[in-house]
């Protein structure tokens, strides 16, 4: 418990469930940016491994990261912040809650289902902050370099995560077309 | 409607008792406030539809279990979810609601199914939509 573990959270080979179906928006309740990212994750789908301490597993853009990519600015932000986020990927029955303490995070990562399992880790913050914003400006490439986003739209999804990271003095780099093309 | 005190809620994992959410209450989310009462409604409800809507086709939802090594269920009609959305607590958290009555089946990765189950896992946002629901068999935990 008292070891500091790693995170790790990046998008790995491409993958499809077959008979997945189109997002639909039929009410028009979307904006045109979140109907997009939808669109992405579908017609873009990926495999998506994480590692939390000595756990390994897969979650997917579609159905696991489209549930949550649209407020994963906001949530990276807060941790920033030193606020508890949680991480919830209902249909791969997990969830991952992050707790910041000082210098550290006290992580809780979850099973549920037939089984029901919670291991406790203790991660560096700097580290976790790190890895969840690098995902995502991975996810922000490919929409880009897919043509599904504009890079203007890009550094607007990004932007609270951003801005929240360099107030802490947390490098991050800034995600370009010419970045994500090679 | 009457139905909703029937249902029973058997597990919840509630994660923020002070804010109140979903439909009849103010809506903090992004943009206009979703079709609650609707089953197609994508702010809302997000894709239950397709991952677990009565259409879905039998073998997708095996392929799915096998690939995930997770039980796939699929309910049997649209407005159970709304219902699902009305008699579950007013807070971000994960609910085992039982209906008292068949709403879906269950595929396994070993390609059992189990039908006519009563009862549904719901996971509400802190905005108060429905983040996914599915039918579910008894021995689902979430705490």
């Amino acid at each position: 418990m008292n070891d500091i573990k790693k995170f790790k959270i990046q998008l790995e080979k491409p993958w499809t469930w077959e008979g997945l179906t189109t997002p639909q928006d039929t009410l028009g309740e979307l904006s045109d940016f979140e109907r997009r990212l939808r669109r992405l994750c579908f017609e873009c789908n990926h495999r998506v491994l994480i590692e939390v301490g000595d756990e390994k597993f897969d979650v997917f853009l579609d159905p696991d990261i489209i549930l949550i990519l649209e407020d994963l600015p906001q949530q990276i932000s807060e941790l920033s912040r030193g606020k508890k986020i949680q991480i919830e990927f209902p249909e791969s029955y997990r969830e991952i809650a992050f707790m910041p303490a000082s210098g550290e995070i006290h992580c809780i990562s979850s099973r549920f289902g037939q089984v029901v399992e919670r291991e406790h880790f203790l991660l560096e913050r700097t580290q976790v902050l790190e890895m969840l914003g690098c995902f995502l400006d991975e996810v922000v490439c490919l929409a880009l370099d897919k043509g599904y986003i504009t890079p203007e739209q890009g550094h607007e999804f990004l932007a609270e995560m951003r801005t929240n990271m360099y107030l802490r003095g947390f490098e991050h780099r800034e995600v370009n077309q010419s970045e994500c093309a090679s | 409607m009457g139905e909703p005190k029937l249902i029973e809620i058997v597990q919840q994992d509630i994660k923020d008792y002070h804010v109140r959410v979903g439909s009849r209450h103010p809506w903090i989310g992004r943009g206009t406030e979703p079709q609650w009462n609707n089953p197609q409604s994508t702010k809302a409800y997000d894709h239950i539809e397709r991952y677990h809507g009565p259409k879905k086709k039998p073998e997708n939802l095996t392929g799915r279990a096998v690939s995930t090594g997770n039980p796939q269920g699929q309910w049997f009609k649209e407005q159970d979810w709304v219902i699902a959305e009305q008699v579950i607590p007013k807070h971000y958290g994960n609910y085992v609601i039982d209906f008292k009555r068949p709403v879906g089946r269950v595929y396994y990765p070993d390609g059992t199914i189990i039908d006519n189950v009563t009862r549904a896992f719901v996971q509400r946002r802190l905005d108060g939509t429905i983040n996914s629901a599915y039918p579910v068999t008894g021995d689902f935990m979430i705490t």
